[in-house]
């Protein structure tokens, strides 16, 4: 391989790094209108009367558009729309605009006018009158009978306030699943633990905020620019709602965007489809760019909420059964609700580990908060934390090293489990045992402890997917082109988010057709771009690409050699033949492709393929482990180090693996230590920016060293896996791990903020 | 708008008071840009004292470190006169905001704008400043107590008031001052607590202390019963955290949903207050550095 695992830098760098390179916020067009949205300022009310006539009335408004005078057509903004597979049928319980808000932020009306300070006027114009209605904000009080119904048409009906449905996940690799299996299974166990942890509402925190320019002409045609990471499906998505042709509808990034993170699968809040019914109204472009505020109160969140875990163990170690309930704060919509409860029980409990008899139940629960929706591990960050808990207690109970403990039952590469596909290689062994090295785990663990300033080390393992297949609709189609110049172009409707997708996909792309990555290109983040691709998620990305990249690669090669061996050219038999760095070798003489493809187009013949194809998946595996300090008088967290250890199959450019080994790090020590939505009862949350929210910065970043495992995967192209999520995964547990160490203290509730650690010091009589 | 360069701090005032109460004045701007967008302020003239030649710059005079009004909050974190005499104040004037608004702000904007808990201002507050006013009635010298008139307000009037210099007199040889902060990030984010002190501390006594925190009351709040009770102790451990219990006696802090609630700044307070004695008393060579 001339490219794959090289660090190329990433091509689209110098635009990103000096502000040339074009983002939704950039855009502009002629005629253009500037939409603000009016939202609910009740958690759950009724409008009993709206009027918008002095909106209409102020000179520079284009369009008044409200729950009065807008389809009320029920969709869902998440890319489960159309990525559900029978039988389920996607939730659809949201509107574009209610006039029975939901959520403090719920859409009312938006206005479309000649600059965003006469639109911004105009919303203050809606007179509104609200009836307010009763609300309940935690899970387990929206559980019970006398709660509120959040969702009373859409909502579950056998079960209150559960969005679709409760997702149970039951695996036996002993008997049929039956009610008395898991106790079956734990009756084979010696010892039995049990552990708890609450978990709070986090935000992706992109760096750009949900943007969209959306353009309806009189001819039925509607192209919306956006921040979206699914251009496919949000075409999918908008055409329905809006009853439109999917033929006439195209949406794209511009072609950048800042980070995604799961916020926008599917539709970036509600930007694209309120700028397009604008738009619609208004028959002008408009374009409707979130404030922070908005985009921190009124988009989706990751989920918080309740978990519980029970293990069993034989004397020797060996994991016999689990049991596992997550009850989530899914919000005022469904969205990803089911989804993410579902990936929670199978790669969050169910995939790291061997265990006989598992048991998994998930309540994804509706409240009167905004929408939890995916967010950069998609449940399986949550179901992690409970199940690493448990398994550090089982450590205990068997007076075992944690990390030998978890070696001896870490998923093999021929175990049966839950997949219902091979679980590929398994790094996870490696993966503890570098980063047990690198974090002085020997030395460090267990050591006893005085003074004030404790020091502890900890560790986690996780496993995550490489895409969504087969749990959701998750295919993608390529197209390559040979230019007449012989240079190769890359069509694909997959965004480039932030990790340098495009940089790697071609040189993926490169090193399977053979030819230079110099001089090629690839047209990406355009649902017009190619056909259908489920879009930037699930760890995908590079992996899913890729893997349709090589069927189109092969066809395209055997194409060019075949045309190459012909009369005309080197006139010999195409299996002798090559396409070695653009140059077909083999034959008489070297042949470049920019000689065959020139008169191959002289001829009226150009190299072309399009393919299309579900791919296959594989299991990342990955073990971090941190080092902590922990202020024991104040109660202050300070985390010094995490080695994040991750098998990510083969890597295909080192640097750009890093980047996102050491994001999703950062992002999983803000969750355990500092991050956290915290909800006012008649204001909402308090969480309105980056002021409110102690997101960490470049400064509070701790020492992150990342070490590549690459245990070469059957199923992957090249032997690669995804590592988009994975980072963020462990991290948290590895956390916990290390202040129980440092304290003495396992603590049940996240962000560890120095007033809930000194809590808990106190209540466990250790200062 | 209207948008005046001034020259020098007294053309700042003429432009002002030529402005009849609807000019502003504007140094750094990280404050009052940010009101001006979100509409809490609208006035008519903004003046620019940034350009002013005799509010720049930080020198010794007359046994007074002077740090002119413009001079930015990285100025004084970096700059190896005030490092020399009051690290404190570099460390609390490098605490504020990130780096991007430290190049603009300035340590009397921090004053002026009168949070309770600004890190400059909690760092300078127990150094015994004087803050030179400029004013249509003349020159004249504003102490630390008398900046500010409550939560957020402050006793001068930016709209016809400019504060040229702030004056500190230099530390005798047995003077030490220090600086706290219990923070939950380190750039962008108020602190949960911040703590500063000075003490004279001769042959192992404190002479006289002054202590402030916040955000437990209006500005840095001084902890005068601590002060009070700790002049002719000497600064043992015992007495530290005795001044730290004693410090509460003069703190109101208040639940905020991010940044700790009052149960546990009243938990943290004493020991910040501590902490930053400890830090004098290592200063003083009493305790191990």
């Amino acid at each position: 391989m001339k490219y794959v695992g090289k660090s190329i830098p990433r091509n689209d760098g110098f635009d990103k790094a000096t502000g040339l390179g074009q983002f939704t916020v950039d855009v502009t067009m002629p005629h253009m209108l500037y939409a603000k949205v009016l939202r609910s300022p009740y958690a759950h009310a009724r409008v009993v009367k709206i009027d918008t006539s002095a909106a209409e009335a102020l000179p520079g408004v284009e369009a008044v558009c409200t729950f009065e005078n807008t389809t009320d057509k029920p969709f869902n903004t998440s890319a489960t729309m159309v990525t559900t597979p029978r039988p389920a049928e996607p939730v659809r319980d949201q509107t574009v605009f209610t006039g029975e808000p939901k959520y403090i932020g719920d859409e009312i009306a938006a206005v479309a006018a000649q600059t965003e300070a006469i639109a911004e006027q105009a919303v203050k114009l809606i007179k509104v009158e609200y009836e307010e209605l009763p609300a309940v904000y935690d899970p387990l009080e929206a559980l019970k009978p006398e709660a509120p119904e959040v969702q009373p048409v859409f909502g579950n009906k056998e079960h209150k306030n559960v969005c679709g449905e409760i997702v149970r996940i039951p695996f036996c690799a002993e008997e049929e699943f039956g009610p008395e299996t898991m106790e079956h299974g734990f009756a084979k166990a010696d010892v039995i633990v049990e552990a708890d942890i609450k978990l709070p509402r986090v935000k992706q925190c992109q760096m750009e905020v949900h943007a969209a320019v959306a353009s309806y002409k009189a001819n039925g045609t509607l192209e919306i620019i956006s921040t979206t990471q699914t251009p496919t499906p949000t075409k999918m998505i908008v055409a329905y709602a809006l009853d439109l042709p999917e033929s006439k509808v195209r949406v794209r990034n511009p072609p950048y965007l800042g980070g995604g993170f799961g916020v926008r699968i599917g539709i970036s809040g509600k930007a694209e489809i309120l700028a397009a019914v604008l738009s619609m109204k208004a028959l002008r472009p408009v374009k409707l760019v979130y404030t922070r505020e908005e985009d921190f109160l009124a988009s989706d969140t990751r989920h918080g909420g309740y978990l519980h875990a029970r293990l069993g163990a034989k004397k020797d170690g060996t994991f016999v059964a689990l049991d596992t309930t997550a009850w989530l704060n899914t919000g005022a919509y469904c969205t990803f609700g089911v989804e993410l409860l579902a990936v929670c029980g199978v790669c969050g409990t169910a995939g790291t580990y061997r265990i006989p008899y598992l048991n998994y139940a998930g309540y994804p629960v509706y409240t009167h908060q905004q929408t939890a929706g995916a967010f950069r591990g998609f449940g399986t960050p949550q179901g992690t934390a409970v199940v690493e808990a448990c398994v550090d207690k089982m450590a205990q109970a068997l007076n075992m090293d944690p990390i030998q403990l978890r070696k001896m039952n870490t998923m093999g590469p021929d175990d049966k489990n839950f997949f219902p596909f091979t679980v590929g290689s398994v790094g996870t062994n490696e993966c503890l045992d570098k980063a047990a090295a690198e974090i002085g785990w020997a030395e460090k663990r267990g050591q006893p402890k005085t003074g004030n300033k404790r020091r502890g080390v900890g560790i986690a393992c996780n496993t995550h997917v490489s895409n969504a297949a087969p749990f959701c609709v998750d295919y993608n189609a390529v197209n390559l082109t040979i230019e007449q110049d012989g240079t190769l172009r890359v069509n694909s409707a997959i965004p480039e988010i932030g990790p340098g997708s495009t940089t790697a996909l071609l040189q993926v792309a490169c090193d399977l057709l053979g030819v230079p990555f110099e001089t090629a290109t690839m047209i990406f983040g355009d649902s017009s771009a190619a056909p259908f691709d489920i879009g930037s998620h699930a760890t995908r990305t590079l992996y899913s690409v890729s893997q349709v990249l090589k069927d189109a690669a092969e066809e395209l090669k055997a194409d060019i050699l075949s045309y190459a061996a012909g009369h005309d050219f080197l006139d010999t038999d195409p299996a002798k033949l090559s396409l070695e760095d653009g140059i077909v070798q083999g034959g008489s003489r070297p042949l470049p492709l920019k000689e065959l493809a020139y008169e191959a187009h002289l001829r009226g013949k150009q190299f072309l393929s399009t393919k299309c194809k579900v791919p296959e998946n594989s299991l990342p595996f990955a073990a971090q482990a941190a080092e902590v300090e922990v202020d024991m008088e104040l109660g202050l967290v300070k985390v010094l180090k995490i080695a994040a250890a991750h098998d990510v199959g083969h890597v295909v450019n080192p640097r750009l693996c890093e980047g996102q080994v050491e994001g999703g790090v950062l992002q999983g020590v803000g969750w355990a230590v500092r991050e956290e939505m915290t909800y006012v009862e008649g204001e909402g949350f308090y969480n309105e920016g980056f002021h409110k929210y102690m997101l960490p910065t470049a400064d509070d970043r701790p020492e992150i060293v990342s070490i590549l495992v690459e245990s070469e995967d059957p199923k992957g192209i090249f032997g690669m896996k995804g590592i988009g999520e994975v980072g963020c995964i462990p991290t948290l547990p590895a956390i916990f791990s290390a202040v129980e160490d440092a304290t003495g203290v396992r603590f049940q509730e996240a962000p560890l903020t120095p007033d809930r650690v000194l809590a808990g010091l106190k209540a466990a009589g250790k200062i | 708008m209207n948008y005046i360069i001034a020259k020098s701090a007294s053309e700042a005032l003429e432009a002002l008071i030529g402005g009849g109460g609807r000019a502003l004045l504007i140094a750094g701007g990280s404050d009052v840009m940010v009101d001006i967008q979100a509409g809490k302020l609208n006035p008519e003239t903004l003046v620019d004292v940034t350009a002013a030649e005799d509010m720049k710059g930080i020198r010794i005079e007359d046994g007074q470190l002077v740090i002119g009004g413009a001079v930015t909050l990285t100025e004084i974190a970096r700059s190896p006169i005030v490092k020399e005499h009051f690290p404190s104040l570099a460390k609390g004037a490098g605490s504020v905001g990130s780096l991007q608004i430290r190049n603009s702000a300035t340590l009397t904007g921090n004053v002026v704008t009168a949070q309770p808990a600004a890190d400059a201002a909690m760092a300078v507050a127990p150094l015994d400043p004087r803050f030179v006013v400029l004013s249509a009635e003349g020159e004249r010298q504003v102490p630390m107590g008398e900046m500010y008139a409550g939560f957020g307000r402050s006793s001068l009037d930016p709209a016809k008031e400019v504060v040229k210099e702030v004056r500190i007199p230099l530390p005798a040889a047995d003077e030490k001052a220090s600086f706290v902060r219990l923070e939950l990030r380190k750039s962008l984010s108020l602190p949960m607590l911040n703590v500063a002190a000075m003490a004279k501390v001769s042959g192992g006594v404190v002479q006289w202390a002054r202590i402030t925190m916040g955000p437990v009351g209006v500005g840095p709040t001084r902890a005068l019963e601590a002060e009070s009770w700790l002049a002719g102790k000497p600064l043992t451990a015992e007495n530290m955290a005795e001044a730290g219990r004693l410090a509460l006696k003069n703190a109101k802090p208040r639940s905020n949903p991010l940044r700790g609630s009052k149960e546990y700044r009243e938990h943290a307070l004493p020991i910040l207050v501590r902490r930053a004695l400890e830090s004098i008393a290592k200063q003083s060579s009493l305790l191990e550095a």
